[in-house]
């Protein structure tokens, strides 16, 4: 509804300021074309690299200096990306933002195997019903189907319950002993297309939980996506019972085997858990020998019994199964790495494979070298040469053509600017890429207008190692029964 | 141009999209971002930022038609990030950038009172002003109860009318 003025005299100056032309200032207006011409050709290649994140975060204007423009690599990027995940919240966040999928189809396919209980807890407050409909109870998570309806009985559209801790909070209580169990709650999305009206709340919990349980959601806010003037402020308190006891014999569990390549180099296959709506995957792997420790850059497969590959680190962006999160925290001694990925269901299959293709350490190269259009680049493990062309979108970009030496993987290269608040952009590049006359495009539109003399072509970190054949086999079982590992 | 069809298309991953809904809004981030920041550096660095964010959650969007609602709390949260960080008092430049040769004195006046709120108090003005949001709305961008929204604007236009010369009246809900 318009507002109407004035209510007092001086309102009309308002109405005045809005009927003028407002011009922005040139340098904000720079920033904002800068903005927009260095954002990545899709949202889905976000321009998350371990170098922004890893940098100050109050320094807002760094975040545009590097990006990261192939989502190719991103998909070999993996290991050395979330190396960086056990850090901080920062981290995670930007790696969750990176995998950005919902668990909604974990819950659909749940809902096939009828791991999903049917459930009617409700409560009113402020003529708003908030009611949990469905639970799909985890032994590392619960998740709730819940709905919200006004007095006549309609639903009030696509509705969140606001920030987890702030506008609603999940407490899980031991139905036992009362005594307050270890969780978060990492938030409420939509739930299915077909059920827009629905939301899914997610409790997680840190350690299995396998007893039964009581969980308290305590609600103050409630708002619709839909309809944002129905957002109601109250109180909605429902206590569900929960027995995840009965949750462990549906969870099948399964080990894999060891590849070990000298002392620094190896990988162990440690477990694949099946909870029904998502898959957790844990293996340890090599870190290099010196500071700064990056984890080993790994090249796998995961395949059916049919020996289709569902998932590859080569691929990422095609994968038919994609990772949910990921994360990897070190040991004490930096010598391994705990690798843990969160992946959407598997295809039913009798049993996995876990393919290695290959290991390779990080060689930190961090050489500059003035640009020059044309120009030759040599370093450890890499010949390239670079050429300015116009991109299909008429921007300018450029070229790099040559080869990483045999053994050499994921290079990351960069064309920055020396002057102070420009940045530049970055790249990643892999051996495949290069061969048979092959070459990687990148658009560098707004430093190409830069004077070439202010600009410099770096390269970064590039992975050295030696191709594998290694597999191991991992055969889902009943958790209590899980069978030693096959190879 | 259909408004959703290109927020849809920008939650695709189109990036020329994506600019052109930026560009469409481009004036209203500034002077949202305006209404808080002290000066033009900060504002730009807020938007940029604010870009930023929004192209790598525009999937997240769930309705499109809340595209400049979202955007803008997008916004807001980064102007208060560089506030935080700044940690120091925050004075609006005299010299504004815009403004007609001919404004009356009674205008400058009024731009000067408004200059002299605080940027919480200030940041409500505009979005209930400017941006035309109606109480409800502000409270859902600012996390707020309605209440306080409703009190806050009521004390703003106790202050500016005493400043300005005129008796306050209560505000209606939008």
């Amino acid at each position: 509804m318009k507002k109407e003025y004035p209510n007092a005299d001086w309102e009309k100056f308002f109405q005045e300021d809005i009927e003028e032309h407002i011009e922005i200032p040139a340098g904000v207006m720079e920033k904002i074309d800068r903005a927009l011409a260095q954002l990545p050709e899709k949202a889905e290649e976000k321009p998350v690299v371990s170098e922004r994140i890893q940098s100050k975060p109050n320094k807002t204007k760094r975040r545009f200096h590097w990006l990261i423009s192939s989502g190719v690599a991103a998909a070999v990027l993996l290991v050395s990306f979330v190396a960086t995940y056990a850090i901080s919240p920062t981290v995670q966040q930007a790696v969750r933002d990176f995998f950005q999928v919902t668990n909604n189809t974990g819950y659909q396919i749940a809902q096939s195997k009828g791991l999903v209980e049917i459930v009617n807890y409700q409560m009113t407050d402020k003529d708003t019903t908030l009611s949990i409909e469905e639970i799909l109870p985890g032994t590392d998570r619960i998740r709730f189907l819940y709905d919200v309806k006004k007095k006549n009985g309609q639903s009030i559209g696509s509705v969140g319950l606001g920030e987890p801790d702030e506008d609603y909070t999940v407490t899980v209580y031991d139905q036992k002993t009362g005594e307050k169990i270890e969780s978060f709650t990492s938030g409420t999305q939509p739930a299915t297309e077909d059920r827009q009206s629905k939301g899914i709340l997610e409790v997680r919990f840190p350690d299995e939980v396998k007893k039964k349980v009581v969980v308290e959601i305590k609600a103050k806010k409630i708002w619709s996506d839909t309809e944002r003037e129905t957002s109601i402020w109250g109180t909605w308190k429902i206590k569900i019972p929960v027995d995840l006891t009965k949750v462990v014999e549906k969870i099948q569990s399964a080990s894999g085997g060891t590849y070990q390549n000298g002392e620094n180099s190896f990988l162990q296959v440690n477990q694949l858990t099946r909870f029904g709506d998502h898959e957790l995957l844990f293996f340890t792997s090599s870190v290099t020998e010196k500071p700064p420790y990056f984890g080993d850059l790994l090249h796998y497969d995961l395949l059916d019994a049919n020996g289709n590959i569902f998932f590859s680190t080569y691929q990422l962006d095609k994968n038919k199964t994609r990772i949910v999160e990921a994360g990897t925290g070190f040991s004490q001694d930096n010598k391994s790495a705990l690798n843990t990925l969160e992946f959407e269901p598997f295809p039913e299959s009798p049993f996995y494979t876990f393919r290695l293709k290959g290991i390779y350490k990080p060689i930190v190269l961090d050489k500059s070298f003035p640009y020059v259009p044309g120009m030759k680049v040599e370093a450890e493990g890499l010949n390239l040469q670079l050429e300015e062309i116009v991109m299909p979108d008429n921007k300018k970009g450029i070229r790099v053509r040559g080869a990483l030496l045999d053994g050499y993987e994921q290079l990351s290269i960069a064309l920055m600017s020396n002057k102070k608040g420009v940045g530049g952009y970055k790249e990643y590049i892999m051996s495949d890429q290069l061969k048979n006359n092959g070459y990687v495009d990148f658009s560098v539109e707004n430093l190409l207008n830069v004077d070439p003399k202010d600009l410099r072509f770096d390269v970064g970190i590039i992975h050295k190692g030696v191709p594998v054949d290694w597999e191991t086999r991992l055969e889902p079982q009943p958790k209590a029964t899980t069978t030693p590992a096959k190879k | 141009m259909e408004i959703e069809s290109v927020i849809q298309k920008a939650q695709e991953g189109n990036k020329e999209a994506f600019t052109w809904l930026i560009r469409t809004c481009q004036n209203s981030l500034y002077r949202l971002a305006k209404s808080i920041l002290a000066n033009e550096e900060d504002c730009g660095d807020a938007i940029q930022e604010a870009i930023f964010h929004a192209y790598q959650n525009i999937g997240k969007l769930q309705k499109p038609k809340f595209f400049q609602t979202w955007i803008s709390r997008i916004l807001i949260h980064e102007c208060y990030q560089i506030l935080r960080q700044k940690k120091k008092v925050v004075t609006l430049p005299v010299q504004r950038e815009r403004g007609k040769v001919d404004t009356s004195y009674e205008r400058v006046e009024f731009q000067e009172v408004l200059k002299e709120l605080d940027e919480s108090t200030r940041l409500l003005i505009h979005l209930y002003y400017y941006e035309d949001l109606s109480i409800r709305q502000i409270a859902e961008m600012l996390d707020i109860p309605e209440g306080t929204v409703k009190s806050r604007l009521y004390q703003a236009r106790k202050l500016l009318s005493k400043k300005l010369g005129d008796s306050p009246k209560e505000v209606s809900q939008q």
